[in-house]
């Protein structure tokens, strides 16, 4: 199946200038640099984030403790693999360990999505998101969370950041068949899923209303 | 069969779009707090000015070791030193085998070390005796054995041959 290119991809997947910030990092001791590659990979860390971490305040501190990880541990980074794939394997275990540390299993992020209605992380910026997106993303990721983990995160790393499927075995430590066959799997009951709902019109995008 | 492959990727682009939108609707936004990210990673320690740098700094295990080491030398020949002095001599010890003067002293100052001194005879004839010098050549083991215990408690500074063994012609 060929890569699908998704919006700002090309750009997030920019990896010469991510080796050229992390040499200036490194190398140079270029603090500001550090600041530029986070910036740069922020939005795609934290979508990842929020879906490993419901509660918002849990997202916000594995963020946090991503980055202190990434600060730390760039000098060992020897490009072997993509920045994004080292960086979403960097979210993965961060956010593993905070739910280790509090001794919750994954059945407990599903139980909090059904509480997800109820909780509004941007109430600032609700005038980008009017009710009917809002009320879609709600359901939209509950369908989501229902697949279960890895197959979650597989889906929403490969459909929606576009990792490939080697990528993706490198960061869950999967082999590619079963990412393949997990993510097929995956797919065919998101999609029943959003049907269900009623949410999802899968041969129409948004923006084709 | 191109037709479904395109078919497929498109419904591939809008689920991920829709996948998409819905984690941007819970993700965090603002700036992260970089000055607090930098002091929970200990910048001035653990930022190297280069990564060749860093490779080369010794962990602080191994700087341990030869302080650790110094600190062993110095121990045991200041002890050593101390523990000569209190070796026996023959008037140590009286006729009915009890100890008495400097060795009594010497034994109620530092327990230990008569414990050790003590351990050694009793090593060479099983009690508190010295071998004699008709003992044959199975005792010679056992005097070696009580010469380099006795010279270890003292120290590289004692004498090669204790003055009990000198005098181990007779018993005292």
């Amino acid at each position: 199946m060929p890569e699908a290119r998704l919006p700002g991809k090309a750009e997030e997947e920019d990896s010469g200038m991510d080796l050229e910030l992390v040499r200036r990092f490194v190398e140079e001791g270029d603090r500001q640099a550090f600041e530029a590659l986070a910036r740069r990979h922020l939005p795609s860390m934290r979508r990842f984030l929020a879906l490993s971490l419901p509660d918002p305040a849990e997202a916000g501190e594995a963020e946090q403790e991503v980055l202190v990880r990434m600060f730390r541990s760039l000098p060992a980074y020897r490009g072997e693999s993509g920045f994004r794939t080292w960086l979403f394997r960097l979210c993965s275990t961060a956010a593993a360990d905070l739910v280790r540390s509090r001794a919750r299993d994954r059945n407990r992020l599903r139980r909090y999505a059904n509480t997800l209605p109820d909780l509004d992380p941007r109430p600032e910026d609700e005038p980008s998101f009017d009710l009917e997106r809002r009320e879609r993303a709600r359901e939209t990721r509950k369908a989501l969370e229902s697949l279960g983990e890895p197959d979650a995160s597989l889906l929403f790393l490969r459909d929606a950041e576009g990792l490939s499927v080697e990528e993706l075995s490198s960061v869950f430590g999967l082999r590619e068949g079963t990412v393949k066959s997990r993510l097929s799997r995956a797919r065919s009951r998101l999609r029943g899923l959003l049907d269900e709902e009623g949410v999802c019109n899968p041969g129409r995008m948004p923006w084709e209303k | 069969m191109g037709k479904m492959k395109r078919g497929y990727d498109r419904r591939d682009e809008v689920l991920g779009a829709r996948l998409r939108e819905s984690l941007e609707y819970f993700s965090k936004h603002g700036e992260p707090d970089f000055a607090s990210i930098e002091l929970a990673a200990g910048s001035l320690g653990a930022m190297p000015a280069s990564g060749r740098t860093a490779r080369r700094r010794p962990s602080r295990a191994l700087l341990l070791i030869p302080a650790a080491a110094a600190v062993v030398l110095a121990v045991g020949l200041g002890w050593g030193r101390l523990a000569g002095p209190r070796m026996a001599t023959k008037d140590d010890q009286g006729v009915d085998g009890t100890f008495s003067g400097a060795y009594l002293e010497a034994s109620q100052a530092d327990p230990l070390g008569t414990e050790v001194s003590l351990l050694a005879r009793e090593s060479v004839g099983g009690d508190l005796s010295l071998p004699s010098a008709d003992s044959g050549a199975s005792d010679t083991f056992h005097e070696e054995l009580a010469v380099f215990v006795t010279g270890l408690w003292k120290g590289p500074l004692a004498p090669a041959s204790p003055s009990w063994r000198e005098s181990s012609e007779g018993v005292f």
